[in-house]
């Protein structure tokens, strides 16, 4: 075990009598990028946290840690925490979270330095900027400005400053689309640097690590080597795990007349165009998938779409005329799916909304009824109907928003990064409710930084970005 | 208790929201069950009044001036011989019932204009948002001392000088809750399904308004009973010789020395009716937000 570049025997967390993280042992060997991953909820992020000392005091943690062959006390947090930056570097979930928004990006990375006394390094700042792709000019901007694929790669930047033996990250790629993703994994191991890496997304990590942990309740369920993560003989939680997360595509659309389209569309944020000017065509039960970096105008797109925006310059036109959508043509379906119910509905009267308007004027109870069917058809049916939606996790406001579309029945569905916040299992439940729309005669325009979520799942993809500064 | 409160710094978020069972939540709640007995009891005294009095309250009897507490007056009497329960009564109309209509009438008219600011915009919007910084910019109770100064001593010109000092508050509040609600996603979507607007409005809208608005009356009943005691204690509110809390105070204290019971009652019934709002109001405050307790 003194081989290792950190050792972890007999990890346990628990919150009063709830435990997390059950009795885990594991080794990270020198050079090897070790991946965790599971289902929300199931302690991944917790045994990061627990490994540098990162866990509020109500959190209980027991075992043993080894790393460079010292011995360290789990709960001891302030030692744990005094080799953050030099010893282990740490890449948080959430890049806005972990950046203070009244100081420069530039300020957040040289905080590496500083932290200890240090006077900050220029050139290793230079290198490292040159290395992730980020523009050294934007260092001195504020997070805000910063798009969220771009920040996380600048916290990857403070977390290598002073070239740690060892990386612990949490999600590093979850803002990045496909292709950076691979590049930023590569730096992160760059110079045989050892990486523990959290994540939910076994397709790339498949791709990219070399050893699998998949963790269930706490526990590990399962380990492999990374490249027979797929393969047949793979252990059966992983393949369980694989086969949850496997996305559907809808049937091919019909050849029916574009019931949108779009002729050298231009919108604007202040005078700036926001992409290139934009040419598309829509049929009844159509996926098209958008893709592009954070501020390339893809809420603004759908804004467009859904005639809440005016363009600047081109057409859209809608069954081959210019009007505005008529009432019930078109929906939209918002990241934020809880903000997007009214708090004090039971979610069947939610669902049931789109019911309440049209020619045929249905019962309260006949309302109630066809909510609940369209419930259970997305898979809540074991969910209580008269449940407020702040009541439900994420996955299942995203999946009441989707049974109330079935139910509105709209000619043109936008779905703005439906899937972001959501685990594997949940993000092929949203998917499956999305194709079933689709394939009942919608067209579907479903935005998302996931490249490889929209190559598998639409019939075509749009890149509003084309340009990358991503090296790889 | 004109102005801002600690506590209303805490105000409920905008689209706060009831459970499905609001009744048994707010039972459920310590405070609620305290203030909600409290609140039920001080009004049934105060609408049970007349009959439960045993004397008329403003007849004097000379013969029987300061009184202690005992058999016949069970509070005592006052300087005229006037019963103390009686008054306390009585005048529990005037205080809770004041208290209850200025509230009402902030509430109203907050609702009234922040949601005109909110949903018209443009120059209506600021025209109005001006007029309520000029009144918010000034101390409440200068505001309230300036519109009794002009419309002279009284009761009811103490309601409308209450008033005149803390409606603006609420219209901020209202502006921004509507302000949010209509461009909710939940109201966009609405629209989008083709619900009309003014249901957008009935459904969506309003009760993301009304309901913080709602919180924030019962969190300020407490201060505006305080207030009606401390401007009637000053003269400027009820008049002679009818009864109110705070006016009751004022007459008690030149006999503090020798009649203590005299001054004791009311304040105590003060201190529990403001209790028994702000225990309700914090209750509201708590079931409307629940993801916000601590």
């Amino acid at each position: 075990m003194s081989a290792a570049a950190l050792a972890v025997r007999g990890l346990s967390v628990a919150y009063g009598t709830a435990v997390v993280v059950r009795d885990l042992s594991f080794d990270l060997q020198p050079g090897e990028v070790l991946a965790l991953v599971g289902l929300s909820g199931c302690g991944k992020t917790t045994v990061l946290r627990a490994l540098l000392g990162l866990l509020p005091p109500s959190a209980r943690v027991d075992g043993r840690l080894r790393a460079a062959g010292e011995d360290l006390a789990p709960n001891d947090r302030t030692a744990l925490r005094r080799r953050l930056g030099h010893a282990i570097g740490f890449v948080a979930q959430n890049p806005f979270d972990a950046c203070a928004p009244h100081r420069s990006v530039r300020a957040h990375i040289e905080e590496a330095w500083r932290a200890l006394g240090h006077r900050p390094d220029p050139a290793r700042i230079a290198a490292l900027c040159d290395r992730l792709g980020l523009d050294p000019a934007m260092l001195d901007r504020f997070p805000h400005e910063w798009s969220g694929g771009m920040l996380q790669r600048a916290n990857i930047a403070a977390a290598l400053a002073l070239d740690p033996p060892v990386v612990l990250a949490d999600e590093p790629t979850s803002a990045v689309d496909a292709d950076n993703a691979k590049a930023v994994m590569a730096c992160l191991r760059d110079g045989g640097r050892s990486v523990l890496v959290v994540s939910h997304d076994l397709d790339l990590m498949a791709r990219t690590a070399n050893r699998i942990l998949l963790l269930e309740n706490g526990r590990i369920a399962a380990e492999t080597p990374a490249g027979q993560a797929y393969a047949e003989t793979a252990p059966g939680p992983i393949r369980t795990f694989a086969r949850a997360a496997a996305l559907v595509r809808p049937p091919e659309p019909s050849a029916a007349p574009p019931l949108l389209e779009c002729q050298d569309l231009v919108l604007v944020r202040g005078a700036r165009p926001l992409f290139p000017p934009l040419s598309l065509r829509l049929r009844p039960g159509e996926v098209l998938g958008v893709v592009g970096p954070s501020g390339s105008g893809k809420s603004s797109l759908l804004a467009a779409l859904a005639g809440r925006l005016p363009p600047a310059a081109g057409l859209i036109l809608r069954d081959g005329a210019e009007r505005p959508p008529r009432r019930g043509e078109v929906l939209t379906l918002f990241q934020n799916a809880l903000s997007s119910m009214n708090p004090r509905w039971p979610i069947e009267r939610v669902v049931a909304e789109p019911l309440t308007v049209g020619p045929v004027r249905l019962a309260r109870a006949a309302r109630a009824a066809a909510a609940r069917a369209m419930l259970a058809r997305q898979g809540l049916a074991e969910v209580d109907p008269g449940r407020r939606p702040w009541q439900l996790s994420t996955g299942q406001t995203q999946r009441v928003t989707l049974a109330r579309a079935a139910l509105a029945r709209p000619r043109l569905l936008l779905a703005d990064e439906p899937t972001s916040a959501l685990d594997p299992r949940q993000r092929c439940l949203a998917i499956e409710g999305l194709a079933r729309i689709a394939a009942a005669g919608s067209a579907v325009v479903l935005v998302s930084h996931d490249r490889g979520m929209l190559d598998r799942v639409c019939h075509r993809v749009v890149t509003l970005d084309p340009c990358s500064t991503m090296r790889p | 208790m004109i102005g801002l409160s600690r506590r209303a710094a805490t105000a409920p978020r905008p689209g706060a929201m009831p459970p499905t069972d609001f009744p048994a939540a707010l039972l459920r709640h310590p405070s609620g069950r305290w203030g909600l007995a409290l609140c039920l009891l001080l009004l049934g005294a105060a609408a049970a009044g007349p009959w439960l009095a045993p004397h008329p309250p403003n007849l004097p009897d000379y013969a029987a001036t300061l009184r202690p507490p005992g058999p016949g007056h069970w509070l005592g009497t006052d300087a005229m011989g006037r019963d103390q329960l009686s008054r306390l009564l009585d005048g529990a109309r005037r205080s809770l019932g004041g208290a209850a209509a200025v509230t009402a009438a902030i509430t109203l008219v907050g609702l009234l204009v922040g949601s005109l600011a909110a949903l018209s915009g443009r120059w209506i919007d600021a025209a109005l948002m001006r007029l309520v910084d000029v009144v918010m910019a000034l101390p409440g109770l200068i505001v309230a001392f300036g519109v009794l100064g002009l419309l002279g001593p009284g009761y009811l010109n103490l309601l409308i000088a209450l008033a005149a000092a803390d409606w603006a508050y609420k219209a901020r509040i209202a502006r921004a809750c509507a302000l949010e609600a209509v461009r909710s996603p939940a109201a966009m979507v609405a629209r989008e399904i083709g619900v009309p607007e003014w249901r957008v409005l009935a459904q969506h809208v309003l009760p993301s308004v009304l309901w913080p608005l709602l919180v924030l009356a019962t969190l300020g009943l407490g201060g505006q009973i305080a207030a009606i005691s401390a401007f009637s204690f000053l003269g400027l509110g009820v008049q002679v010789p009818h009864a109110e809390w705070g006016a009751m105070l004022a007459e008690s204290r030149f006999h503090f020395q020798i009649a203590p019971w005299l001054l004791l009652a009311p304040a105590l019934c003060i201190f529990v009716a403001v209790l028994a709002s702000n225990l309700l109001g914090e209750a509201l405050r708590d079931i409307a937000t629940p993801e916000a307790r601590s």
